[in-house]
Order: structure tokens, then sequence, then C-alpha cells
């Protein structure tokens, strides 16, 4: 598992490490059923707080993307396709919020960025 | 409370060493008012080494320490003691030696050790309480002023001159001495007590 | 056990110093970082939870013991110390303090002390007045790690250490509270070494106690703005915290809640060096 840390990126610390396992589980890059490096033995080896760790290991949790067997640790949790889904949505919508502000920035109107749209479609395909 | 006294050794061991060759040489030496010397300073050796403890604010420290505050008064006692039953026993071992070899005055020796370390214990008893109170400075200077007057006590009470002149035996009677010598015990573990509730109280 | 530190509505008055309704938490397996201005009441603070000053009203528990309390002479053996200025007799040397230790200690541990030793290159038989004073340092850590420890009182341990030292020492720290009840509570006016290695911030300040925080929320909570002295006033209520900085162009900085800023506005990373000095000029 890979996690990089930043400390002056306006990101909160606890959100980068939520966000980079994350992207690792969902990737594959993670496998379900590999356990994950206790929430202390995290903060210690990234010289973070304990409590950060601990954040970002409970919202995973919350989401269903990792889960706690007492005594032995975490683990990754099985791809849950419906979330996997869930996020990929969002993700569209974020972008398709960007396309509409630049579109407006150029003036284009909604059936010209759909053309522009299937244009794409039809050149890539 | 061994750790105490260990560090306490090794302060003594290192720093006061010409210290503890004049003790020894005055306990040696087959001469009544020297012993008595001898065995009175080893009483001030508690003194010399709380002086090097207040120089690193060691007492600071020790406090947050596993030491007890009985274990912390009572060591500084224990020094004394120790080197006060050291110079008595190398005094008694010259004084044994000297009548081995014929010396007759040797026994008059005997007492003294009496006197002397009825005047040690004297010492500590009062100087203590007032050190561990007020710190090393001030109860020096209390300490040396009655370190002076038993030591005066010490020579008149072995010169014969003066006890002739007040029709007192030259040498007091052993029961006499075992008393006074078991009334600066006493006065002793009174002493304890008060230093360790003082000691208590006292902020550092 | 759940807190290695319990402290509540402590108070101790001095002629011209007091403490007032000091309350605070280290969670166990946490560290604590005690930040505040030389005369805040941080050493004060440590020596009323080790019970060398007695405290005039409040409570200290310590790993779950009263420090008042006779069992407290036990739970001592579990805690390590670190004091600015005091020490040991300067006329010993590291050998002769394991020796002393050993007694002193019933965990002590040989072996891990002169492995602290050789690894902060300190001499075994050179008296202590020829240590430097980063030596002394050096020397007074080791001693507090080396009887297994539970908790670690830090007053000013870095201080007079070089960056690289500091830095070392501090992963040391790191490394001791990588089990769940090993806990630290360190003060030190070298805010970036508590921003570095603490959970929580306590800031005290003239005896008062004016937050106790988790650092990461701190660092996520606040921000510099930076914009005119109008934008400024027309800000809501409970935006802007402490004094503001004016530059004689007619521009300010403030210390401000990242969440209550409108968009748009110019905010900066705020360290916890940043947040205490603006706070501190609003009560000072």
């Amino acid at each position: 598992m890979e996690i990089l840390i930043s400390h002056t990126a306006g990101q909160p610390i606890y959100n980068q490490i939520y966000s980079q396992i994350k992207e690792q589980i969902i990737s594959g890059r993670l496998k379900a059923d590999s356990p994950l490096p206790s929430i202390r033995a995290l903060a210690k080896d990234l010289r973070i707080s304990v409590i950060t760790t601990k954040r970002a290991y409970e919202e995973l949790e919350r989401e269903g993307f990792l889960y706690t067997v007492g005594g032995k640790g975490c683990f990754v949790a099985e791809k849950n396709t419906e979330v996997i889904r869930e996020e990929n949505l969002k993700q569209m919508e974020a972008l398709m919020r960007q396309i509409h502000s630049l579109a407006e920035t150029c003036g284009l109107s909604e059936p010209e960025v759909s053309e522009m749209y299937h244009t794409l479609l039809k050149e890539k395909f | 409370m061994r750790g105490l006294l260990a560090k306490d050794g090794y302060i003594i061991f290192k720093q006061l060493k010409f210290f503890l060759v004049l003790i020894v040489a005055f306990a040696v030496i087959p001469n009544s008012s020297l012993s008595g010397f001898s065995i009175v300073y080893t009483a001030m050796l508690p003194m010399t080494v709380m002086a090097y403890d207040e120089q690193s604010k060691w007492d600071k420290l020790a406090r947050m320490m596993p030491y007890s505050n009985r274990d912390l008064v009572l060591s500084k006692y224990a020094v004394g003691y120790i080197g006060m039953m050291g110079a008595t026993l190398i005094t008694f071992i010259s004084a044994l030696v000297c009548m081995a070899f014929g010396d007759g005055t040797a026994s008059e020796r005997l007492p003294a050790i009496l006197i002397s370390m009825s005047g040690g214990l004297l010492l500590e008893a009062i100087g203590m309480p007032m050190m561990l109170r007020f710190g090393v400075e001030k109860g020096r200077i209390l300490f040396f002023i009655i370190a002076i007057a038993v030591t005066i006590a010490s020579i008149v009470s072995n010169s014969d001159s003066i006890g002739r002149d007040l029709h007192m035996p030259a040498i007091p009677g052993l029961p006499l001495l075992l008393l006074v010598t078991a009334a600066t015990v006493v006065l002793n573990l009174i002493s304890i007590a008060i230093s360790t509730r003082l000691y208590r109280t006292k902020e550092i | 056990m759940k807190n290695a530190l319990e402290i509540k509505d402590l108070s101790r008055s001095y002629k011209d110093f007091a403490l007032q309704n000091l309350s605070l938490n280290l969670p166990a397996g946490c560290i604590l970082g005690l930040v505040g201005e030389n005369g805040a009441g941080k050493s004060t603070t440590i020596k009323l939870i080790m019970n060398t000053i007695h405290r005039d009203s409040g409570s200290i528990t310590v790993m779950g013991t009263d420090n008042t309390s006779p069992q407290f002479q036990d739970v001592k053996q579990d805690i390590g110390v670190v004091l600015d200025e005091a020490n040991f007799p300067e006329v010993l040397t590291a050998r002769q303090v394991n020796k002393v230790m050993k007694y002193t200690f019933t965990r002590w541990d040989e072996a891990v002390y002169f492995d602290y030793i050789k690894r902060f290159d300190l001499p075994e038989k050179k008296a202590f007045k020829e240590f430097s004073r980063g030596m002394k340092m050096k020397l007074a850590i080791a001693v507090a790690l080396s009887h297994h420890p539970k908790l670690l009182l830090l007053d000013e341990a870095t201080g007079g250490l070089d960056p690289i030292m500091r830095d070392e020492i501090l992963d040391i720290f790191n490394e001791f509270t990588r089990q769940e009840d090993h806990s630290i509570l360190m003060s030190s006016h070298i805010v970036s070494d508590l921003e570095k290695s603490c959970d929580y911030i306590a800031f005290l300040h003239k005896g008062r106690l004016l937050f106790c925080e988790e650092k990461d929320r701190l660092l996520e909570k606040y921000g510099i703005l930076s914009c005119s002295r109008e934008e400024l006033e027309k800000l809501p209520a409970g935006t802007v915290y402490g004094r503001t900085r004016s530059s004689s162009y007619g521009g300010v900085e403030a210390l401000a809640d990242r969440t209550k800023i409108p968009a748009g506005m110019k905010v900066s990373h705020a360290g916890i060096e940043d947040i205490i000095v603006f706070l501190a000029k609003k009560e000072g």
C-alpha cells in the first residue's frame, strides 16, 4: 500500500489518507480481505497523529471499504460495486459541472456541447 | 535508598578525597582530640554532599523519582552515620594497636570516642533539619557554630587541667557517657522525624 | 486504561503568578504538547503532576491513581521525567548514574541505557560538568527511557539540541508511543517540534489554558486571511480570532476559521506557531 502525505497541500491529512486508500481499493490494487496496517502502526510509520489515521479508517469503515476483526485488525472489504458505481457517478457529475462552467466561459450552448461529445465518441470509437 | 547512598558515595570519594584522608589520618594518630575531630567532622559529610546536590538541582529531579520523602531524608543522615562509624572504628582499632604496643595513654582515647560520637550525633540531630529546611547555605552556618562548640567541649573534657579545676574526674564515668550517647541517639530519631515532616512540606 | 493523565480544575497561586482551573486529559497512547511562553505555567504544571509542589485545589490522576495517594509512589516507577535544568550531581559519570538508577528503578534496563549512551555519542566515564548542555539533555533522556516507563513527562527536553539531534529524539518519542499504553506529555517553546510529533496541542498563557485541541483539527480549522481593513470589518462575527496584524499599506492579516471565510478571499496555511501567536496577541 502506498500513501504519500503532503503537509502543505490544502487537503486535510485524514482526507489524504482516506482518499488514497479508497482509490487503491476501488482500483483493485488493494485486494479484498488483505490486511491493512493497524491505525497506530500507520500513524507512526507516516509520522502523523494516531487520531488522524483513526479518523480516516473510521470513515472508510463507515462507507464499507474496510472491516475490523476484533483483536486482529482491519481488512479490505469486498469491492462493493454499488458503492463504486455511486463514486463514479459522483465523479462524472463533478466533471460535468466543470464542463458546464467552461462552456459558459467559452459561450458554448447546450446543443453545441452535446455535439462536441457525440463527435468525440465517433472519433474515439 | 541504596541508590541515594551510592550517589553520595560517588560524590564523597570523588570530590572529598582530601577531607577523607584527613579524617582517616586524625583517627589513626594517637591523640584523643584529633580522634575527636575526626569523628565529629564525619558528621559534616552530609552537608558537603548536599551542597553538591543543590548545585545540580538534584533535589528537583530526585523528588520525581520513586524515592519516598523518608528515603531522601534518611539517606542524608545515613551518610553521616556511616562516616562516623568508619572513623570510630579506625580510632578504636588504632587505639587497640597502640595499647598492644604498650602505649598506656591509648586507653584514654576510648571514652573520648564516645564523647565525640555524642558530639557528632548531636551535630546531625540539630544541623540536619536546619539544612533540609533552609538549604545548605543557611544551615551551614549553624552547623559550623555547633561543630565548633562541640569540638571545644571535646577538647575541654579531655584536658586534665580544666578537669581538675572543675573537680571533675579526668575521665567521666562510663555509665554517664553511655547515657549521654544514648540520649543523642534518641535525639537523632526525633530529628529524623522532624526533618521528614519538614521536607514533605518543602517546595522545590 | 483510558487516560494516562486526568487534570481537573487544577489551581495553584503564587505571589505574582497563578495557574487557574486547568483541566485537560491525556488519552493513553497519545502525545500532548504543552506550549506557552516562559512563565506561562508549563513547569508548574509538571511539578504539580508529580506532586513536588502542592496544589491549592483540583485533582490530578496519573494512570488511574490520585497523585496524592500513597500508591503514587509505585506509579513513579512507570514515569520517566526529563527536566529543563535539574539533573544528576555534576561529579557523576554516565556509568555511575547507571549504578544509581539500578538501585532506584525496579525495571531499570542497563542494556537499553548503554545502548542510548552509545547512540547519543556520550562518554561513559566523563563527569557531567564537562558535558555541554545538549549532552546533559541527551543523558537525561537516556535515563528517562531506560526503565521501561509508560508515561514520559518532558519539560523543554529538546532545548539546547541541534535540529538533527532533535529530529532523532522526536523519532524516538514517536517510536515510544507505538505501544498503545505509552503516552507523552511534553512542554516546549519550540513549536515546530510539537507540530511535528504531537496528537494534541494545549496552549497555556499566563496561567490559563486557552485551548487543548487535536493538532490536525487545529491545522484544518484555521487559516491566515489576508485582506483589506474594510473587508475584515464586513466579516460576520466569529470568523476571525485574536488580534490582527496590519501593514501600513492598508492590508491586514488575521487568524480565521476557514469554513466561515467567504469564497474568493485569500487564505494561507496557518501553522501551530501562527495560531498561538495570533491568539496570544488577543489575550495578552
